[in-house]
């Protein structure tokens, strides 16, 4: 269990981890500052329209969740290419064993990318709510989030929207840990640990736009993520994308880890 | 040193969360309810006006072809349904009110917990007869709205059982929204 903890410190006290939440954080203030430049008045508006996952005003939105898969693999994601083209490893596999070390990565890098990705939707909220009240979204204004009977959690949204809120921000977090494990499984072939951290980022991106659909159900991953939901998505296909993404880098990395010569 | 600047940063760091949280609490005491709803039946006053809710039905294209004697009908898919709604005109006033003014002051659209969509005036042109130019001071005239419920805007086990969902028709949105909620017929 030893190795655990040390990989989980290793994650989460290094600098790259602190510049990634920072990144997040300061989209989300940005935001939130052109919001109340915008909105001096603060009844004209709602938590849930200034939340940056369902404030869609400003680009910042897009920003975020454009840029959500090198925020969650900055932190520790790289680390899998660097310990093992420095001879790291070598060190830690004398005194663990292969799997062990393997799994304390992949736990602490799945951890430090979830967390990265929930601190700045977090504190963004924790802002937004000390500045506007926690209305009810009004359906026939049109001015909020259009999620409507045919999207995830309407009712959610509808009644208790910081509820809504912070499922979404669970469902990311999970999707940033996600993402780290996919950027360990393109460590295996990748030049550099710039290009480790750059693998699931093009993917991401580069899916986004291919699997985007016609509006009725969507297997674009940026699409499902979004709490903004502008295309629909059916709840079958998130699952089926968390549970694909989840599973075929844990094999990958598996199948590769498990013959590999580390010592 | 460092140990101490460490400790007087978290001190530092938990009062501003203390007097955020105080900050949220105080936003949202001072943020009062801005929906009023009315059940079924029952009367709204509308500053002049006084409306009221006859009768509301969920059509199919062919029912509300058949029912208000309609050639044609703005859907997006065949399988679209159609929410109507009969509401009471009443005009309390001592002032005779022209029936644009009445329209516009009185409808907003249909709403339910999830879903929401605006009221159409065109659609019902042909159905509401006004045999006035304007609501004299003590008339009253029944006006049907419609929308239409789209099936690519539920989902599906919503769109099945359309008819456990709560309607309501939203006569005004500001300052405080009014919804009434309606007693649709099977």
């Amino acid at each position: 269990m030893k190795i655990y903890g040390f990989e989980m410190g290793r994650a989460f006290r290094n600098a790259w981890f602190v510049a990634s939440v920072a990144m997040g954080t300061a989209i989300g203030i940005a935001d939130c500052m052109l919001c109340v430049r915008q909105y001096r008045n603060i009844g004209e508006k709602a938590l849930i329209q200034t939340w940056l996952g369902t404030d869609y005003q400003f680009a910042y939105n897009s920003l975020f969740y454009v840029l959500l898969p090198l925020i969650a693999c900055l932190p520790y994601a790289g680390s899998c290419f660097t310990d093992m083209k420095s001879g790291y490893e070598r060190n830690i596999c004398v005194k663990t064993s292969r799997l062990s070390y393997m799994a304390a990565k992949a736990v602490s890098v799945a951890a430090s990318g979830a967390a990265s990705v929930a601190i700045p939707l977090l504190v963004n909220l924790f802002v937004c709510a000390g500045l506007y009240p926690n209305k009810l979204p009004d359906k026939l204004s049109f001015l909020y989030a259009g999620i409507i009977d045919c999207d995830m959690f309407p009712r959610l949204f509808a009644l208790h929207p910081v509820g809504y809120c912070l499922v979404f921000t669970l469902l990311d977090a999970v999707f940033g840990g996600l993402l780290g494990l996919v950027a360990m499984c393109v460590a295996r072939w990748s030049g550099s640990r710039f290009s480790t951290i750059m693998g699931p980022f093009a993917l991401y991106v580069f899916t986004g736009v291919i699997f985007e659909g016609d509006g009725t159900g969507t297997w674009s991953a940026m699409d499902m993520v979004n709490p903004l939901q502008n295309v629909v998505v059916y709840r079958y296909q998130m699952v089926t994308m968390y549970v694909g993404v989840c599973i075929i880098p844990l094999l990958l990395i598996y199948m590769w880890h498990r013959r590999r010569d580390i010592l | 040193m460092k140990k101490w600047c460490i400790a007087m940063g978290c001190v530092l760091c938990l009062c501003a969360v203390i007097f955020w949280c105080g900050r949220i609490y105080s936003v949202n005491a001072a943020h009062t309810s801005e929906m009023v709803t009315y059940d079924v039946g029952e009367t709204v006053d509308l500053e002049g006006i006084e409306i009221k809710c006859v009768e509301a039905h969920i059509f199919s294209v062919d029912e509300y072809k058949k029912n208000f004697n309609v050639g044609s009908v703005d859907v997006l898919y065949p399988n679209d349904k159609l929410l109507c709604a009969c509401i009471n005109v009443k005009n309390t006033g001592d002032t005779a009110l022209g029936w644009s003014d009445v329209i516009d002051g009185m409808c907003q659209g249909f709403q339910s917990v999830t879903w929401g969509s605006a009221a159409d005036p065109f659609a019902t042109q042909s159905v509401n007869v006004f045999t006035s130019d304007d609501l004299a001071p003590g008339a009253d005239q029944d006006i049907w709205f419609t929308t239409m419920l789209s099936n690519i805007a539920f989902s599906r086990h919503t769109w099945e059982h359309l008819d456990e969902e709560e309607f309501y028709f939203v006569p005004v949105l500001e300052p405080v929204q009014i919804q009434m909620k309606l007693d649709v017929q099977k």
